[in-house]
């Protein structure tokens, strides 16, 4: 009886009738996207589900593969086969029950080795299995870092500098909360929460010399609609802005980042490391006026040779003038763009239907949405690659709910091309059943070296090095 | 088996009688005593058959006997079949623990009944996992088995190189295979040293297993050690698995000294007494009332809510919701709302705790009123509460309800793909599919077209526990269909004792405003606010009049409150004044 369960259960068998994301003809929507050399393949699916059975053909030059099917598996080795050589041009793919062909462009801009993304339910106050999770970009593999089924809790707001694996940030909740630090392969548990600020250390950024790393304090409170369109709000009722000195273990505040009629947040440092930028909003009732509150991206100096705050905020764009609100603002590692999401009013656009990605090109003061990439529903949270071509955003396209993560080459003009979305080889089978949302994913150069046993113990231990604070000069 | 003392043809059937007692004794416990824990069991999970949810489940040690216990619970749907499995597998770890006994003689017979005793009454507990119990029964064939083979060296070998492999199976219960090869070895007199070697071995393997898991899996030593899959809460370590694995090799021993026959009755009255007294230590009939409360309100079972609360008052917050929502259901809460105790407002809509049970009954409150999207919260939030990580097949499906009522059809699709993935939810899946794929045909289904008829639809604001009122005053101004909403609102208002609120609030019924609990809190009011009967509403009936002054005159003589409550323990009035200090 057990080896016919077993059998019944453990075929893989494709069945197109198990979600229908789209009108499109295939899903995921691979049709004239630019991918990396190095991606692994765009499996797909046809989401017909009767009529003759496809042929696709992929062809680049002398090189054709044809896959027969309503699902189309690459091998491995020809797929990588067919990107290298079609590197800098497209591949064609003709389908035999398509009138049209698509391409796909392969970019010459490499992107980095993997991703790391915490994976949870979209849930509000209570969770269950999660844990930070990294997939390499090259295959499907994917590999839990550190989950929470090791300790009472959960984790988020995972951050590296700049993609580098061995330097992060790894913020816990719970009753074991604590920051983990991996400073050059030395991990401590910290206690970010001090007399002199608001509350523990979230949403990181790391200076780009690897000597600071931002941070806010938020007092965040949720709120659940009644009307159908909406579900949730999540807002702060309070937040400041500080940057921890790693060299000298403390954390730095400035009258001009931590105002009390100000409520800021979502730290993100310049390339060139002299100007820290985040989202402020003026307070109002919460949750009477939730939908009042707008944030507007600001822009402070800093000076990394002291560790200086300057005095004056200068406001970059004026959202509120707009009726809209920043969140996420994520500048480009070579200096040139912010991408940063716009969204009605608050600053969890995640649950904002109507949040898109827009880009600020640094250089003209020119702001614009990105809409190739922008969709019907939700797009956040972003990360650039290391070398700033490729950009990650999650997004509520498909469902509404259960954010995936997407991946768009932003050209040196800042021209984002067609997403695609991240390759898995079922992955319509894959993403109906996946029942955790893709959250806070950033690029990473390599492997992160994060030993769980160690960490597993430093968070279950009640030992933490406790966070120094200064004021600014 | 070796028997010294084999029994003879009315012994056989003596202790097979004992064994078919005891199995119909404990199917008799769990079908007619603890059915409701066998239901809560199968709410618990959402077993899907496919290679992704097989090979989730087998990736940690005991994952294998995660997966079969979990093939099991689903058929906990039915409570009688809930307890037949129940009953077969304790029966067959008896079955086994005796065919392990290798001294054992019908005086010993009644010894094998302790480890499956031990394990019935870890099954008391509604978060023990049927993966021990297989686990345990699985351990103990393998046991079996090995003894099969005569040469130790050989056998020795074979269980050591068995034991990762249990481990990954069946988890930390396999370390049970070792103990009772060592025992029956030892029990064969067979070479010390031979059993010497193998019991350090083994040691060092057991000790080995739990680090070397580590390395792939992310769990603490200490889960690894004492099991992952055994209990629902993760940092429980469960004592009675464990007393039912030393139980194993304790009886063998045993065994060897209880051999005469006349010693069967002792050995009969040490199963029987260990049960008998601990049996009423481990059950618990509060959580089976609870338990029992939640699932006649998932089936809609309003009256038999009602019959239940009538034979015993409910006294739980949660029995008290699920009575007053059958009350609304029925139409009976403005007439018979206090004649079942009341514990003030939370016994009508209980503020949300941070559980994977309480919010279920008061998920299905809010469905039932309308506010879609707070019941989905609560349901959500519910199904992420399970200690152990496994989604809810039952949540899942309500879920996919609230998402279709909802309009997010993607979401509800979602759900019901895992649910075509199962056995009991198939059918309702596959239904609920051709709904979504031709969504026109969904205002057709009395129930959903009910939900999106009374739901909000134009009033938007953030749900407050403290606004209450007005939360549900704005679903009946919405739509005056929706008496329930108006029924909370009122019960709302009295338990909390707000008169004139509710004063205010009844003066918008066009029906049923002369229920019996609205008259007697009009009256109430009225006598509250006025220094004369003058200008009352005329809806107030004569008996009503009377029975308040005889309620008043009898509080003013100052009767106690035992007379009071026999007297008018069914009034608001007597609520009023002696109830939600």
């Amino acid at each position: 009886m057990v080896l016919c369960i077993l059998t019944v259960s453990s075929c893989y068998r494709f069945d197109p009738a198990e979600a229908r994301y789209t009108d499109g003809p295939v899903w995921p929507d691979y049709m004239d996207v630019t991918v990396p050399v190095g991606i692994a393949p765009l499996n797909f699916c046809y989401t017909a589900e009767d009529g003759p059975v496809p042929v696709t053909t992929f062809s680049h030059g002398d090189m054709e593969v044809s896959i027969k099917g309503r699902e189309v598996v690459w091998k491995d080795r020809e797929w990588k086969k067919m990107l290298d050589a079609a590197k800098g041009g497209d591949i064609i793919v003709k389908s035999s029950v398509l009138p049209d062909a698509w391409t796909i462009h392969v970019s010459e801009d490499e992107i980095d080795y993997g991703i790391n993304y915490r994976l949870i339910a979209p849930g509000y106050e209570v969770y269950s299995k999660m844990g930070i999770y990294e997939r390499s970009l090259s295959d499907y593999k994917e590999k839990a870092l550190i989950e929470n089924t090791q300790f009472d809790g959960c984790v988020n707001c995972h951050a590296y500098n700049r993609g580098n694996p061995d330097n992060y940030s790894l913020h816990i909740r719970g009753s074991h909360g604590a920051t983990l630090l991996n400073l050059e392969g030395e991990m401590a548990a910290y206690n970010t929460k001090t007399d002199s600020t608001l509350g523990f250390c979230v949403y990181p950024y790391w200076h780009p010399e690897g000597d600071y790393i931002a941070y806010s304090s938020n007092n965040t409170r949720q709120g659940f609609h009644v009307l159908a369109d909406k579900l949730i709000e999540v807002f702060d009722l309070d937040s400041d802005l500080q940057v921890y000195d790693v060299r000298n273990n403390s954390l730095i505040s400035s009258t001009s980042i931590k105002k009390k009629d100000v409520w800021e947040t979502f730290p993100a440092f310049s390339a060139d490391g002299k100007t820290l930028y985040f989202c402020a909003a003026t307070p109002r009732p919460i949750p009477a006026e939730a939908d009042q509150i707008r944030y507007n991206l600001c822009k402070v100096d800093f000076d990394p040779s002291t560790g200086t705050i300057g005095p004056k905020v200068d406001t970059l764009i004026f959202a509120e003038g707009m009726g809209k609100s920043i969140s996420f603002p994520k500048p480009s590692y070579d200096g040139r763009f912010l991408v940063y999401t716009l969204s009605d009013y608050g600053n969890f656009s995640i649950w904002h239907h109507e949040a898109d990605l827009w880009i600020l090109d640094l250089a003209t003061g020119e702001s614009r949405p990105m809409h190739k990439i922008n969709s019907s529903d939700t797009e956040s949270y972003h990360s650039w690659s290391s070398n700033s071509r490729w950009m990650m955003f999650s997004s509520r396209r498909d469902d509404g709910l259960y954010t995936r993560l997407f991946f768009t080459h932003i050209d040196e003009d800042g021209q984002e091309s067609k997403p695609f979305m991240l390759p898995q080889k079922h992955p319509l089978h894959y993403y109906s059943y996946l029942n955790r949302s893709y959250n806070v994913p950033e690029f990473v150069t390599g492997p992160v070296k994060l030993d769980r046993t160690d960490a597993e113990k430093k968070i279950n231990s009640t030992e933490r090095i406790q966070f120094g604070f200064r004021m600014s000069e | 088996m070796i028997l010294l003392f084999p029994m003879n043809r009315r012994q056989k059937t003596i202790c097979s009688a004992q064994s078919i007692t005891v199995i119909l004794l404990v199917f008799a416990f769990f079908n007619f005593i603890y059915p409701y824990h066998v239901h809560y069991q199968e709410q618990m999970q959402l077993f899907r058959f496919s290679a992704d949810y097989f090979r989730d489940s087998v990736a940690v040690p005991g994952g294998f006997g995660d997966w079969l216990g979990g093939f099991l619970v689903q058929f906990f749907y039915y409570a009688p079949v809930g307890a037949m499995i129940l009953a077969a597998l304790l029966g067959l770890i008896q079955l086994l623990t005796w065919k392990n006994m290798e001294k054992g003689s019908f005086a010993s017979y009644p010894l094998s009944f302790l480890p499956a005793m031990a394990m019935f009454l870890f099954f008391c507990d509604e978060n023990a996992l049927v993966t021990a119990a297989i686990a345990l029964a699985a351990s103990l064939a393998a046991a079996f088995m090995l003894m099969k083979v005569r040469r130790t060296g050989l056998r020795s070998v074979v269980t050591i190189l068995l034991m990762p492999v249990m481990y990954m199976l069946f988890g930390s219960i396999s370390v049970l295979v070792p103990v009772i090869v060592a025992v029956n070895s030892f029990i064969r007199k067979e070479s010390r040293k031979t059993i010497l070697i193998f019991c350090a071995a083994a040691l060092a393997v057991a000790v080995a297993l739990p680090l070397a898991a580590r390395g792939f899996c992310h769990y603490p030593l200490d889960r690894l050690v004492f099991g992952v899959h055994y209990h629902r809460y993760h940092n429980a370590i469960p004592l009675m698995v464990w007393i039912a694995v030393l139980l194993v090799p304790a009886v063998m021993l045993l065994a060897t000294v209880v051999r005469r026959d006349r010693m069967v009755l002792a050995s009969l009255a040490l199963a029987i007494l260990s049960v008998a007294c601990l049996a009423p230590v481990f059950t618990d009939m509060e959580k089976e009332r609870l338990f029992g409360y939640d699932f006649m309100t998932r089936m809609s079972q309003w009256n038999k809510i009602l019959e239940t609360s009538h034979r015993r008052a409910p006294d739980s917050p949660i029995a008290v919701e699920c009575t007053n929502l059958a009350l609304a259901k029925t139409k009976h809460m403005s007439s018979d709302m206090f004649t079942f105790f009341q514990n003030g407002p939370a016994g009508l809509i209980p503020e949300f705790t941070r559980d994977h049970f309480s919010p279920i009954p008061t998920g299905m409150v809010y469905y039932h009123l309308g506010m879609i999207n707070t019941a989905q919260t609560f349901f959500f939030e519910a199904q992420e509460g399970i200690p152990d990580f496994q989604k809810s097949a039952r949540l899942t499906q309500a879920l996919a309800k609230t998402n279709l009522i909802n309009g997010d059809y993607e979401v509800a699709r979602k759900y019901v793909g895992a649910l075509k993935q199962t056995v009991f939810y198939r059918k309702w899946a596959k239904e609920t599919e051709k709904l979504l794929d031709d969504p026109e045909q969904i205002e057709k289904v009395p129930e959903y077209a009910w939900m999106r008829s009374v739901r909000m639809k134009e009033h938007d604001f953030m749900f407050s526990q403290e606004e209450m009122d007005s939360m549900l005053g704005l679903l009946y101004v919405e739509n005056n269909a929706n008496v329930m909403a108006m029924d909370y609102l009122l019960a709302w208002c009295l338990l909390r004792k707000d008169l004139p609120r509710f004063f205010e609030c009844h003066k918008l019924l066009q029906q049923g405003y002369d229920a019996r609990h609205y008259q007697e809190a009009v009256v109430l009011y009225w006598a509250l606010t006025h220094d004369g009967p003058e200008g009352m509403p005329d809806f107030i009936t004569r008996n009503t009049a009377s029975g308040f002054a005889r309620f008043i005159s009898a509080l003013q003589s100052g009767r106690d409150e035992a007379s009071m409550m026999k007297e008018f323990g069914n009034t608001y009035w007597f609520y009023y004044y002696y109830r939600f200090k």
